[in-house]
């Protein structure tokens, strides 16, 4: 009976694994591509196409970003500017409503909370948005038009709120009663003890903001105020320009390994943060899934 | 009953309201306050004269909406593409994450959601450069067919139009699995373990198990995010359809592959039309929100639990 039972489970075992290392396959892909492409020289991918593994192994490429790599490096402070205001800004606002929304005898709790789910439900939309930011409050190429209309978001009140409301009564009653203010009970009682939430909000909101390329396809021209993401979209014609400064152009050849290079240091930092942040992600969300 | 419930609104509330008093002022200013310029939508409006000066044409732009085959086509698409999204991506990550609840190592399930969250770290832009990578005219796609003497397709051309819905839905599945695979994966793993015990104990098979226990428990997480995609039927990821078609430069593809999103921002901010662009936003909210209560109100008549609202 145990064979039956073994022979019965390798078959699902195969099928299972086989599919799973599959897709897993797809989602390297691009790390994949990226990497070869980016190693390779251009000649080589212009007359061999594109392939997984480098082809003619050569680091020009990253030589050219570096080297003429002030827009880069301009680009990289502007996203590390845009990703440290925004998280922070973001953690302190969504934290403050979340904490007053967690107390059941809040009385202006149901008003509050449908006016949070009307604007998750309905919105005006792209141009009404956009007439806003740049017409009225004239933040075209202003960094705050990529950090303030993207601060917090509905998931993150929600999450946060199931995580204060998990701390015990208990504690925040006993320092009431010893004289402790609400702003008091909430900064050193009910936040240290929320940690994990805080932590895995952080990451998702960094996330968003290194990643947001819409704010800035919609609000930014001037090259001052380039994101990386911006970048990238812009970076068919500027690989070409550095390697022409660079003197290496060859117009046949096109720029493919310095985009690649560039998307590649580009998504770097995210790939690093997360994988030594995964496991707060996912008991985050895995809170989200089984309580929200 | 909440207004018998009711006390008197006391200093401490008045202090939690100040708490939520930044988002509010967030909330009030980018979504709030945006909402009058709805009204342009039974406008011509002219930026120069704004919403005071510009002509009322009442209902003029939803007729042109109405009667334009374009408006038509992106609607088409945008329902059609998320229709097959819903109904090919969901069962298909409640599937992994069935094996992946299966599988017994520790360290196997682990390495498979870390790979599979990687898509979801790439923004649309990078991914625009690694989809071209493999299927333009030096892609991998056509080395591949090239090498066993096929003749090589142009995908970006306007007759490769029709594979395109398979290729957004292979990106789109292949970019949001990790993410809602964790989401179904956790409620699996909140499952009373002694259960399938006393199901293995009964002599159930493996697909038993899967079939009356598992696939049962997910129900209420499954109800909950398919409410949410139908609220978001008439909506679109805008980064997956203006990039990785390459709607952006080219504008081959957009018979296939044009969205109401993409419509909305070609017509508004490339071409400054702003009243039809806020007629079709304004479209999108409404049947979106009534779709949603629709389907939250029927989901609520089959099973009480699982509804949203």
């Amino acid at each position: 009976m145990k064979n039956i039972k073994k022979s019965k489970i390798t078959g699902f075992h195969i099928f299972n694994s086989g599919w799973m290392m599959l897709f897993a396959f797809f989602c390297m892909l691009p790390m994949m591509i990226m990497i070869s492409a980016s190693l390779s020289t251009d000649k080589a991918i212009q007359t061999f196409g594109f392939t997984l593994f480098p082809k003619e192994l050569t680091m020009s490429a990253y030589k050219v970003v570096f080297k003429d790599g002030i827009t880069l490096l301009k680009a990289y402070g502007m996203s590390v500017l845009v990703t440290v205001c925004g998280t922070v800004l973001s953690l302190v606002i969504t934290a403050l409503i979340a904490y007053a929304l967690s107390k059941d005898d809040f009385a202006f709790k149901k008003p509050i909370t449908g006016l949070i789910l009307f604007t998750q439900l309905f919105s005006a939309g792209l141009v009404p948005t956009y007439i806003m930011i740049t017409q009225y409050l004239n933040w075209r190429d202003n960094i705050l038009a990529l950090i303030i209309p993207g601060l917090g978001g509905p998931f993150y009140i929600i999450l946060m709120r199931i995580f204060f409301k998990d701390v015990p009564k208990e504690l925040s009653e006993s320092a009431r009663i010893d004289g402790c203010m609400e702003m008091n009970i909430f900064i050193k009682i009910i936040l240290p003890l929320s940690m994990p939430v805080i932590a895995t909000c952080a990451i998702l909101f960094s996330l968003n903001y290194w990643n947001d390329w819409y704010s800035s396809f919609l609000y930014v021209e001037d090259r001052n105020a380039w994101t990386v993401q911006y970048l990238m979209i812009k970076l068919a014609n500027e690989a070409q320009a550095w390697k022409t400064n660079a003197s290496l152009a060859v117009a046949t050849e096109g720029a493919d390994s310095i985009v690649m290079a560039t998307c590649l240091i580009g998504t770097l930092p995210v790939m690093v943060v997360f994988m030594f942040l995964q496991k707060y992600i996912v008991n985050g969300l895995t809170v989200g899934a089984v309580k929200g | 009953m909440y207004k018998t419930e009711k006390k008197k609104v006391t200093a401490n509330d008045w202090r939690y309201l100040l708490m939520c008093l930044p988002m509010i002022v967030k909330i009030i200013v980018f979504t709030i306050i945006p909402m009058i310029w709805i009204l342009m939508a039974f406008q011509d409006y002219k930026g120069f004269s704004g919403l005071s000066g510009s002509a009322w044409v009442g209902l003029e732009n939803f007729k042109y909406f109405f009667q334009n085959g374009q408006i038509w086509r992106a609607i088409g698409n945008t329902v059609g593409l998320n229709v097959m999204f819903i109904a090919i991506g969901t069962p298909m990550t409640i599937a992994m994450a069935v094996f992946m609840f299966e599988m017994k190592s520790r360290l196997a399930t682990k390495t498979a959601q870390t790979i599979y969250f990687f898509p979801y770290l790439i923004s649309w832009v990078v991914v625009q450069y690694c989809t071209d990578a493999i299927l333009s005219g030096n892609g991998i796609v056509n080395s591949i067919i090239t090498t066993f003497g096929g003749n090589a397709i142009d995908f970006f051309a306007v007759k490769s139009a029709t594979i395109w819905p398979l290729i957004l839905m292979f990106c789109n599945i292949w970019k949001n699995t990790g993410y809602s695979l964790i989401m179904y994966y956790a409620s699996l793993g909140s499952l009373d373990t002694s259960q399938i015990e006393a199901a293995k104990l009964d002599g159930a098979s493996r697909m038993q198990k899967i079939w009356y226990i598992e696939l049962p428990h997910l129900r209420k997480i499954v109800a909950i995010l398919l409410i949410m995609s139908t609220g978001s039927i008439f909506r679109s990821d805008f980064g997956l359809f203006w990039f990785i078609p390459q709607n952006d430069t080219s504008g081959a593809l957009l018979r296939t592959t044009q969205t109401l999103d993409t419509l909305v921002y070609q017509m508004s901010i490339l071409d400054f039309n702003y009243s039809i662009g806020t007629a079709i936003s304004f479209v999108q909210s409404i049947v979106g929100l009534v779709v949603l209560l629709l389907a939250n109100h029927i989901i609520k008549k089959i099973d009480s639990d699982s509804a949203y609202i």
